[in-house]
C-alpha cells in the first residue's frame, strides 16, 4: 500500500494544474452544500423559534364555541406534568386605525386578549417586549408588534382606535412594542387585556381557547392527547398551527439538498475527466507497472487512491472554508444578505447531521465517479500500454 | 548448463479467417544460466514479439514456453506477475523510466514492489549500480533532467536491481547515438557478464551483437542459430 499510495502522490502532484482544478471543484461543491444546509437550518431553526416563543405549543379549544369556565380548565392543564403555563385566551380578527402625524393608518390585525397577569407567560412578553412595559399598566393598554408600530408610526402612549367584528371600538393607548423575529406576528398581532376583549367582542366572560406553553416544545403531540384526554377539549399542537409552513420548509429542505447533490455530481465530474486525462497520459507508465509486476488490482488501487486523495484534500479544505464562511455569517452582521429575511444577522447552524450527511454524500459520489477511470487503468494490456504514444 | 528458458514449438498469429497473419511459427528456442544472446532480423520479422512472449507480457496460441523449469502457461496471473518482479528485468527502447521519479526511486521501485518496502539489501545494491553506471551523484535527480544515455543506464540498473534470472532488452540503444550507444553496449555487457546474468536482446546493432555469445536470425518466422 505505500508504494501504490507513493505513486498516486506522485501523479497527483506530477500533474499540479490538473489536480487543482479536481480538488477546486470538491471544494466549490462542499462549500456550496454545507454552507447552504447550514443557513438553511440556521433559517429555519429562527423562523421555528420566533414562533414558539408567541405562538402556543398546544393551544385547547371548544369547538366553534367558547370556553365559559376557563380558569379552572386553565388551571387544571397548568397541573399537567411537561406544562409551563396555561393561559385563557380570546381571539379575534380586527381593525387598527391610528391618526397619526404622518397621516390616518388603517390596518387589519390579529387580536389576542390575554389576562392582565398573564402577559408573560403567555407570548413570552417579558422576553420579546423591546419597548414599553411587558404587563398592560390599565385596562386600557395594547401591545403591539414592533414592524406594526414602524408601518403606522406609533409609539408608546400613543393612542390607536380597535374596531372588533361586532363593530365595537375601543381607544387603546400603546404600552409596549415587542419584537418576536417573526414577520407575521410583528406586523399583525396587537395584544390586549382579555377582559377589554371581552367587552370589545361583547362575548361576555369567556374565554376562545386555552394556550399552553410547554417545557419542551417538542412534546406538543404526547401533551396534547393528554390534555384532550383531562378537559374533552379539542388541541391543535404548534406543528399541527403551522403544518403548511413546515411542509414548505421541509420541502424546501429536501429539494435543496437535491439541487445541491448536482453540484456534487458536476464536481464528482470533474474527478472523472482529470483521472481519465491522467489515465490517458499515464498509459505507457501502466504499461511499465504492470510489465515489473504491477497486478490489474494493484493499478486500479493506484487510480482510485488518486480520486480519494484528490477527494479528501478537497473536502478538507472545503469544509474548514465553510466553517470560516459560516463564523463571518454568524458574527459580523451582512445588511445586503440579512435585510431580505428580517433579521439582524443571517442564523447559521450546521448540524452533525447535515456535516456527516455532506462528507459521506461527496466522498461516495468521488469514489463512484474515480470507479470507471480506475477501472479502465487495470483493464489495460501490457503490450499495446506499452506501445502508447 | 541448464536451460534458464525454453520455448517448444511455440506459434504466435494476429487476426482471423483470411486476415490471419503468423508472425511466430513452431519456433523453438532456449537460454541458459549467464548466456548473452542476441537476436537480429528485419523490422516486423517478430522480435519483439518474441521478446513479449518470454517476458509474460503477451501469450502465445500453441506450444510450450518453460521457465526455470515452470510451464508459464499454467501459472495463475498473480505468478505471471510474481515472474515478471522478480525473475525478469526489461529494458526497453525508449528507456520507459517514471518521470515523476528520481533516478534512485526508478531503480528501487521493482524492489518495492517485490518486498513491500525498500530492503537494506536493495539499498545496497541499488548504491552499488548506481555507481557502476555512474550516477551516483545524480541518484536524486529527477529522470527528466537526464541524458538519452544516461536514462538508459537508469534503465538497465532498475532492469537488474531484483537480481533477475534474465533480462530481456528491446534496442536498448535504438534510440541513442553512435558514441553513446558504444558506451551503453560496453556498460551493459560488462554488467550482465559480472553478475553472470542470461541475457536476451534484441537488436540492429551489430556492434551489440558481437559482443555476445550467441546470435538468433528471424527469418520465415523461426529462429536460426548462428553460434560463434
Amino acid at each position: 500500500m505505500k508504494l501504490l499510495l507513493f505513486i498516486a502522490f506522485k501523479h497527483i502532484f506530477g500533474r499540479k494544474r490538473q489536480s487543482f482544478i479536481a480538488i477546486l471543484s470538491v471544494i466549490i461543491a462542499c462549500v456550496v452544500m454545507t454552507v447552504s444546509l447550514a443557513i438553511s437550518s440556521g433559517l429555519d431553526d429562527s423562523m421555528i423559534n420566533s414562533m414558539l416563543s408567541m405562538m402556543p405549543h398546544v393551544k385547547a379549544y371548544n369547538g366553534v364555541m367558547a370556553i365559559d369556565n376557563y380558569t379552572q380548565v386553565a388551571r387544571k392543564i397548568a397541573q399537567i406534568s411537561g406544562v409551563k403555563s396555561a393561559t385563557p385566551t380570546y381571539e379575534s380578527q380586527g381593525i387598527l386605525q391610528y391618526q397619526g402625524l404622518q397621516g390616518n393608518f388603517v390596518t387589519g390585525v390579529m387580536m389576542e386578549g390575554i389576562p392582565m397577569s398573564g402577559s408573560s407567560t403567555a407570548f413570552n412578553l417579558s422576553n420579546i417586549t423591546v419597548s414599553g412595559s411587558a404587563t398592560f399598566p390599565t385596562m386600557g393598554s395594547v401591545i403591539i408588534g414592533k414592524q406594526l408600530a414602524q408601518n403606522i408610526g406609533a409609539q408608546i402612549g400613543s393612542v390607536v382606535k380597535v374596531i372588533s367584528p361586532s363593530d365595537q371600538s375601543l381607544y387603546l393607548t400603546v404600552s409596549g412594542v415587542f419584537y418576536s423575529g417573526y414577520f407575521d406576528y410583528d406586523s399583525r398581532a396587537i395584544i390586549l387585556p382579555l377582559q377589554t376583549m371581552q367587552i370589545i367582542s361583547q362575548s361576555g366572560d369567556v374565554a376562545t381557547a386555552i394556550n399552553v406553553q410547554l417545557i419542551n416544545p417538542y412534546e406538543a403531540s404526547k401533551i396534547a392527547s393528554i390534555i384532550a384526554k383531562k378537559t374533552g377539549l379539542l388541541t391543535q399542537t404548534w406543528g399541527q398551527l403551522n403544518y403548511n409552513l413546515l411542509y414548505a420548509l421541509s420541502l424546501e429542505r429536501t429539494v435543496m439538498i437535491l439541487v445541491m447533490s448536482l453540484i456534487l455530481l458536476v464536481s464528482g465530474f470533474v474527478v472523472a475527466v482529470v483521472l481519465n486525462t491522467i489515465v490517458k497520459e499515464k498509459t505507457r507508465d501502466i504499461g511499465i507497472l504492470r510489465a515489473y509486476g504491477f497486478d490489474q488490482s494493484k493499478v486500479l488501487k493506484i487510480f482510485m487512491l488518486e480520486g480519494i486523495i484528490l477527494g479528501i484534500i478537497g473536502l478538507i479544505i472545503g469544509t474548514l472554508l465553510s466553517l470560516a464562511i459560516l463564523f463571518i455569517l454568524k458574527h459580523y452582521s451582512l445588511p445586503f444578505l440579512t435585510k431580505a429575511y428580517y433579521l439582524v444577522k443571517l442564523p447559521v447552524k450546521l448540524t452533525f447531521k447535515d456535516f456527516i450527511m455532506t462528507t459521506i454524500e461527496t466522498f461516495v459520489i468521488i469514489i463512484v465517479f474515480t470507479i470507471l477511470p480506475a477501472y479502465k487503468a487495470s483493464k489495460l494490456k501490457v503490450v499495446e500500454a506499452l506501445k502508447h504514444e | 548448463m541448464n536451460n534458464i528458458i525454453e520455448l517448444q514449438r511455440v506459434c504466435k498469429g494476429y487476426g482471423k479467417g483470411k486476415n490471419r497473419v503468423e508472425i511466430l511459427q513452431s519456433l523453438d528456442f532456449s537460454l541458459k544460466q549467464g548466456e548473452f544472446a542476441a537476436i537480429i532480423g528485419k523490422s516486423g520479422s517478430g522480435k519483439t514479439t518474441l521478446l513479449n512472449i518470454l517476458g509474460i507480457l503477451d501469450g502465445f496460441d500453441s506450444g510450450k514456453y518453460i521457465f526455470k523449469g515452470r510451464e508459464i502457461q499454467t501459472l495463475s496471473e498473480k505468478e505471471k506477475n510474481r515472474f515478471r518482479n522478480q525473475e525478469i528485468g526489461f529494458v526497453f527502447q525508449f528507456h520507459y523510466l517514471l518521470k515523476e521519479l528520481t533516478v534512485y526511486e526508478n531503480i528501487v521501485m521493482p524492489a518495492f514492489l517485490k518486498e513491500g518496502k525498500i530492503s537494506k539489501e536493495a539499498r545496497e545494491y541499488a548504491s552499488e549500480l548506481l555507481t557502476e553506471i555512474e550516477l551516483m551523484e545524480r541518484k536524486d535527480y529527477k529522470v527528466e533532467n537526464l541524458s538519452g544515455g544516461e536514462k538508459q543506464r537508469v534503465a538497465i540498473a532498475r532492469a537488474l536491481i531484483n537480481r533477475p534470472a534474465l533480462i530481456l532488452a528491446d534496442e536498448p540503444t535504438g534510440n541513442l547515438d553512435v558514441e553513446t550507444s558504444e558506451k551503453i553496449h560496453a556498460l551493459f555487457s560488462n554488467l550482465v557478464r559480472k553478475k553472470n546474468q542470461s541475457v536476451l536482446v534484441v537488436t540492429h546493432s551489430v556492434e551489440l551483437a558481437a559482443l555476445t555469445d550467441t546470435q538468433y536470425k528471424v527469418v520465415n518466422n523461426k529462429l536460426t542459430k548462428n553460434q560463434k
